[in-house]
């Protein structure tokens, strides 16, 4: 089959938050700058650094763990799905896919099942949930009735750019006529407690790129977006919210939880993102950062910034970190990343960074600080990486 | 040239109870052994469990291949990943110390990885007053951290992906890998999978002990075994490795997977979809390597599946999860490997374990090693949830 090179389009998006269970209240709540940080109220905390998170309030109290992560991916994958109105337009099962990023899955009901009596047992429910690592995608799959390409992308807290880019290059090649993209994940105890031996959580709130920075807050969601081809979208006269522009994934390999002091994987990523769109650095008008709020991070990806775009401080692309407000939501943050990257092209508006008081000198960026700013804006990059050296990025246009 | 013969596999290495490296893997299979190997899953100081029977692994003759340099303070998955990727390359006849470290990706297929840390991680954290979470073994507990420090240990810095699909995980893997070689953006892709059971799972595998060992495709069949193992295949563009007449190409004519509602037609479809993508009747396949494990009912609907498509044809079926036991994730990349070092050979293998063929099985799996002339061979391989895969592999 020869290569095609198809336009990729966004119809529809969902997301399950901390600000918000539907795209709606969350934008609202996103502009406003509304702190998604709570204390954590699911987890005993005791011995631990941070007792701090951006929760999703009030799960189904009698869901185990590993169910809400599900549940929620199941609900922002049906959200896009209703928006871009795919199940009406008569598309062939098989030829509509689903690709979910993710850090633990459903695997947290493990932590149920160890310290319950007969817990690790072969028929129960619980089993199910943490033996199989693929059952979000399948499961959120058989809901939608579709058959096309499934698959989980576990690049740590890249999943859900890798989860985007998967679905695009599946439409690109003609694996799929659509595909269901995006991320899911809950707080679990065994990702605070390895946060915690890293001495990298904030016990404040996160402030990425500040001076004061202490670390990063952990926190949940998910979020989904339809995609299919242009030619496609057209045909049946669905709605566009954005494009796809380009995508790259590389990998650090320099250290498996700390990113290149200097940047270059992140570097490398952007570039090529930037090259796979075919567009140059100047093309770009928002800068959508995986800004954690930890030192390491954000100083690393600020030099990435400045080595690709070149012209530092105020004035320069405008950067904004949602983690600021949501935390690090983990698979599911650059998915829910990627839903405001295109709300903010449709709306002319990039959100601000809250809790940003000082500026790190190291980190010299125009982040968009404390208030919403409205833009002109043709094209925005995101930034993921993770764990392992993982890095995605993910150019879109209005 | 056409998408589907510019890539080809060019390495395989496998670390497997037959031993450590594809010889000793090839050479298991042709002798038809079944069941070396037992490792006791009930050591686990946390998981006490009856003694449970797995395929184990040699894991202290993988140490030896690693190269002093490499990483140290990772788990057995980490090591495994490194070492059956130097294999591949090794059997390959290539270092890749020609091409720059951006254009060399890594595609990793995973399922248990991590489960184990995890599992500790958490009892230390959580459960144990006077535990405590390490530091090192944190980043153990992502499914991704096989695929990390892979790319660390071998200077990959192109793509690095882990797909979670289960069975079918390792052609999802070969897929990506085959895009991104097509696309041009790299040069060498190391598709990649470890298995390595996790003593978690102990008390889960007493309730659904099967035969052991497994008899794929038998009339007395009762269940799989599940298996250590690691396996790598080095993918190229074909005519980059074709320019060294002394490498071994074998392309890959077409890798699809499919998901249905009845297993059955999952299977089915996968089977005539990797035949059409691959532009192949059913006469142009000499051997099917199956996904048969033992299961009644996963094997049934394989078989079933392969009597549909290639009944009018029937090539050689060789099911080797009866000798290395049920890998979940890098099953379907060991079935791929033992396709491309039989058909260097031209010789297929037995199906270990297999007595007395299922009378309801219309199908011929090979009893003893056969040899076959030049030609293609298919892969099928297949999830209980409804998931199957088929890769065909050239001339």
């Amino acid at each position: 089959m020869p290569r095609r090179t198809h336009e990729i389009v966004v119809t529809g998006i969902g997301v399950v938050t901390p600000l918000g269970n539907t795209v709606d209240t969350f934008w609202s709540n996103v502009l406003e700058g509304a702190e998604g940080l709570r204390g954590l109220s699911r987890f005993d905390v005791g011995g631990l650094s941070s007792a701090v998170g951006a929760e999703i309030s009030s799960p189904n109290p009698g869901e185990p763990k590993g169910r809400h992560g599900l549940e929620w991916a199941l609900g922002a994958a049906t959200q896009a799905v209703s928006d871009a109105s795919l199940l009406q337009c008569g598309i062939d099962p098989r030829l509509l896919g689903c690709a979910l990023g993710t850090v633990t899955g459903t695997r947290p009901a493990l932590e149920d099942a160890i310290t319950a009596s007969g817990g690790l047992a072969s028929d129960c429910e619980a089993t199910r949930m943490w033996e199989n690592p693929a059952l979000a995608s399948r499961t959120v799959a058989r809901q939608l009735g579709a058959l096309g390409p499934n698959c989980t992308l576990a690049t740590a807290c890249a999943g859900g750019n890798s989860a985007i880019a998967y679905g695009a290059e599946a439409l690109r090649t003609g694996r799929a006529d659509a595909m269901v993209v995006g991320g899911f994940d809950e707080i679990s105890l065994a990702s605070l407690l390895v946060f915690d031996s890293f001495r990298a959580l904030t016990n404040d709130c996160v402030r990425p790129f500040d001076l004061n920075r202490r670390g990063l807050a952990l926190g949940e969601g998910a979020a989904a977006l339809a995609i299919e081809r242009r030619e496609d979208a057209n045909a049946r006269r669905a709605p566009v919210l954005g494009t796809i522009l380009g995508w790259a994934n590389v990998c650090d390999s320099h250290h498996i939880t700390a990113p290149h002091p200097q940047g270059d994987g992140a570097a490398r990523g952007m570039r090529l993102a930037l090259a796979n769109a075919g567009i140059d650095p100047s093309d770009v008008d928002h800068i959508s950062a995986h800004g954690t709020g930890t030192i390491a991070n954000d100083r690393a990806e600020a030099r990435a910034i400045q080595a690709v775009f070149g012209d530092i401080g105020e004035g320069s692309v405008p950067v904004t970190a949602l983690k600021s407000m949501i935390g690090h939501a983990q698979g599911a943050a650059s998915a829910i990343e990627a839903v405001a990257c295109l709300l903010a092209l449709r709306d002319g508006v990039i959100p601000p960074t809250i809790n940003h008081d000082t500026q790190d000198p190291e980190c010299a960026l125009d982040v968009v600080r404390c208030s919403r700013r409205p833009s002109r804006m043709r094209v925005a990059l995101s930034n993921a990486f993770g764990f392992g050296g993982n890095i995605e990025c993910v150019l879109f246009a209005s | 040239m056409d998408r589907a013969s510019d890539v080809a596999i060019t390495g395989v290495g496998v670390v497997s109870s037959y031993g450590v490296g594809a010889s000793p893997f090839q050479r298991g299979l042709l002798h038809g052994q079944a069941g070396p190997r037992l490792r006791d899953l009930s050591s686990s100081p946390i998981f006490a469990a009856d003694n449970e029977q797995i395929f184990g692994l040699g894991c202290l003759e993988a140490e030896a291949l690693l190269p002093r340099t490499s990483l140290t303070g990772v788990g057995w998955e980490a090591k495994l990943a490194e070492a059956v990727a130097l294999l591949a390359l090794i059997d390959a006849g290539t270092n890749l110390e020609h091409l720059l470290p951006e254009r060399i990706g890594i595609a990793v297929s995973a399922h248990y990885s991590g489960l184990q840390d995890y599992a500790e991680q958490f009892q230390a954290g959580a459960c144990d007053p006077d535990g405590m979470v390490s530091a090192t073994r944190g980043p153990r507990i992502g499914f991704n951290a096989t695929a990390g420090y892979a790319g660390i240990a071998l200077k990959a810095e192109g793509p690095n992906v882990t797909l979670l699909n289960g069975s079918v995980g390792g052609i999802d893997a070969l897929i990506y890998a085959r895009n991104a070689l097509s696309g041009g953006g790299v040069d060498a892709m190391i598709v990649c999978a470890v298995d390595v059971v996790p003593a978690v799972l102990a008390p889960v595998l007493q309730e659904r002990r099967g035969t052991f060992p497994p008899r794929p495709f038998d009339t007395r069949r009762n269940g799989p075994t599940l298996g250590d193992g690691a396996c790598a295949l080095l993918l190229e563009r074909a005519v980059d490795a074709s320019n060294d007449r002394r490498r071994r190409v074998v392309p890959i004519r077409s890798a699809v997977t499919i998901m249905a509602d009845d297993l059955q037609d999952a299977c089915t479809e996968a089977l005539r979809g990797s035949l059409s993508e691959a532009a192949c009747t059913p006469g142009d396949i000499r051997a099917c390597f199956a996904g048969g494990n033992g299961s009644r009912a996963g094997d049934h609907a394989e078989a079933t599946a392969i009597s549909r498509v290639l009944a009018d044809e029937p090539p050689a079926i060789c099911a080797i999860r009866g000798g290395i036991g049920h890998w979940p994730a890098a099953g379907s990349l060991a079935q791929i490997g033992a396709g491309v070092l039989s058909m260097r050979k031209l010789r297929i293998p037995p199906t270990p374990g297999l007595r007395t063929l299922d009378p309801e099985f219309q199908i011929r799996v090979n009893s003893e090693a056969t040899f076959v002339r030049r030609g293609a061979a298919i892969v099928s391989c297949w999830d209980a949830d409804g998931l199957a895969g088929a890769v065909v592999l050239g001339p």
